[in-house]
């Protein structure tokens, strides 16, 4: 018997058939590997972790290494929140020895804290760890995870000769009017500049990504700031 | 009638440069413009490609003879569809930093037009072998041009290959920014398909004369 591809019926199982099995075969593959992703986005935090607190080399350590480093170092879990905008911040905290989680730490056993920040890019979201010393008052480290800018261009900031510039900059609260952090535009002129000890150079050929991370880096440490007040 | 596997290999040839889809076809070029500024990202966009080109190909000729002429369509972009997120699934879980590069690319490939033009034009109406081949030729033509793009592309911007320096290169090497940007690839492409038609044509004149003669 010839089969009538073009009956109604036949149309309307064939299509079932089709998209049910496609969709098994997909479901079942996604199923299999969602541990291993899982897995793979614990692994990129853990790194992102170590980096910003400057806690070990990444490419050195083995993911075992990686993992007990930030188990033993590092409180996460906490969240603090900004009371004028209501956003919540990640808080992570690096102390200095090393102890199980959970166990009680003294005050003097913090090395930095780090939030979890993000913005707008030049083609779309951006996200991060930056650490800063445990009064807040200087940047110690900087990272990016997840960002869509142009490669090669705006997609430097992954880089870490270009995070590494943010090492160091002054991160109290600036004067009225003025910003945290300035990327581009021409270095400080003198120490009465109040970009003097905020400032960072941008990426060459990256104007557009450059000025958004700072836009954005300056709004979050400003919320950062007030949220860690308020949680005092 | 030629044997299943001449007509593959002919397929396979002809997708590689007569049929190339970019230079003859002009098929995919969105993505040509989006990815080749960097070798290494464009060789893992290409091989996606080649693996969804070839098996949407296989698919489509295996199902011609049950699929209803009225949605055959819409099941080649069901096959297209699968084949490409099967792509991304195994570059999120195998290799997350590559992922995290070229994703939002690997999803655009369901929308390169090479796939739906050789599952519409080829194998939807010719057996399994020669259509995978087709398939298989015609992701190895384009990732052929793309990698070509590529390269010139990151020579110019970059002044690398593979993101490995050249020799030299603080010596002779300034920083063409307009190669790293998606125009850069407009005017290499151009250039590549002028060339390449030029020497089609040249060629066909030649075989033209050389058939008078005889």
């Amino acid at each position: 018997m010839k089969l009538n591809v073009n009956s109604p019926t036949y149309v309307l199982c064939f299509t079932l058939v089709m998209a049910s099995g496609f969709t098994a075969a997909i479901t079942t593959l996604q199923v299999a590997t969602a541990a291993k992703v899982r897995q793979n986005e614990a692994l990129r935090e853990e790194k992102a972790l170590v980096s910003v607190f400057s806690l070990g080399d990444v490419a050195t350590l083995s993911p075992t290494e990686i993992a007990a480093t930030v188990r033993r170092r590092i409180e996460r879990g906490l969240v603090v929140r900004d009371p004028e905008t209501g956003r919540a911040f990640d808080l992570f905290r690096a102390c200095r020895t090393e102890a199980e989680p959970g166990s009680s730490r003294n005050a003097d056993d913090l090395e930095a804290v780090a939030f979890r920040f993000a913005g707008t890019g030049f083609w779309a979201r951006i996200t991060g760890l930056m650490a800063l010393k445990p009064d807040l008052s200087q940047v110690t480290g900087l990272v990016f995870l997840d960002q869509a800018e142009t490669p090669g261009l705006g997609g430097r900031i992954m880089e870490k000769e270009f995070q590494d510039r943010f090492q160091g900059l002054a991160a109290t609260p600036p004067a009225a009017g003025a910003k945290f952090i300035y990327i581009g535009g021409g270095a400080p002129t003198g120490p009465s500049d109040p970009r003097s000890g905020r400032y960072v150079d941008a990426i060459t050929g990256a104007t557009q990504t450059s000025l958004a991370v700072g836009r954005f880096l300056d709004e979050n440490l400003r919320q950062f700031h007030r949220a860690m007040a308020a949680a005092q | 009638m030629p044997s299943t596997v001449t007509q593959a290999k002919k397929a396979l040839i002809a997708e590689l440069w007569d049929d190339n889809p970019i230079f003859r076809q002009v098929l995919g070029i969105c993505s040509a413009l989006a990815v080749t500024n960097l070798m290494f990202n464009t060789l893992l966009m290409c091989l996606g490609l080649v693996w969804a080109t070839a098996m949407t190909s296989l698919t489509v000729s295996a199902l011609r003879n049950y699929t209803p002429q009225r949605i055959r369509m819409i099941v080649q972009v069901l096959i297209i569809s699968v084949y490409v997120i099967v792509v991304d699934i195994v570059f999120r879980a195998q290799f997350p930093d590559i992922h995290r590069v070229i994703g939002p690319y690997v999803g655009l490939i369901i929308t390169n037009c090479i796939l739906m033009g050789r599952a519409e034009a080829f194998a939807s109406k010719n057996p399994v072998l020669p259509s995978f081949f087709d398939g298989l030729g015609a992701g190895l033509g384009y990732s052929g041009i793309l990698m070509t793009v590529a390269l010139i592309r990151e020579v110019l911007g970059f002044g690398s290959v593979f993101g490995v320096a050249l020799p030299a290169r603080e010596v002779w090497w300034h920083s063409w920014t307009i190669m790293v940007m998606p125009p850069g690839a407009f005017f290499v492409l151009a250039c590549m398909v002028w060339a390449a038609r030029a020497h089609a044509l040249r060629l066909d004149a030649a075989r033209k004369a050389k058939e008078a003669k005889k």
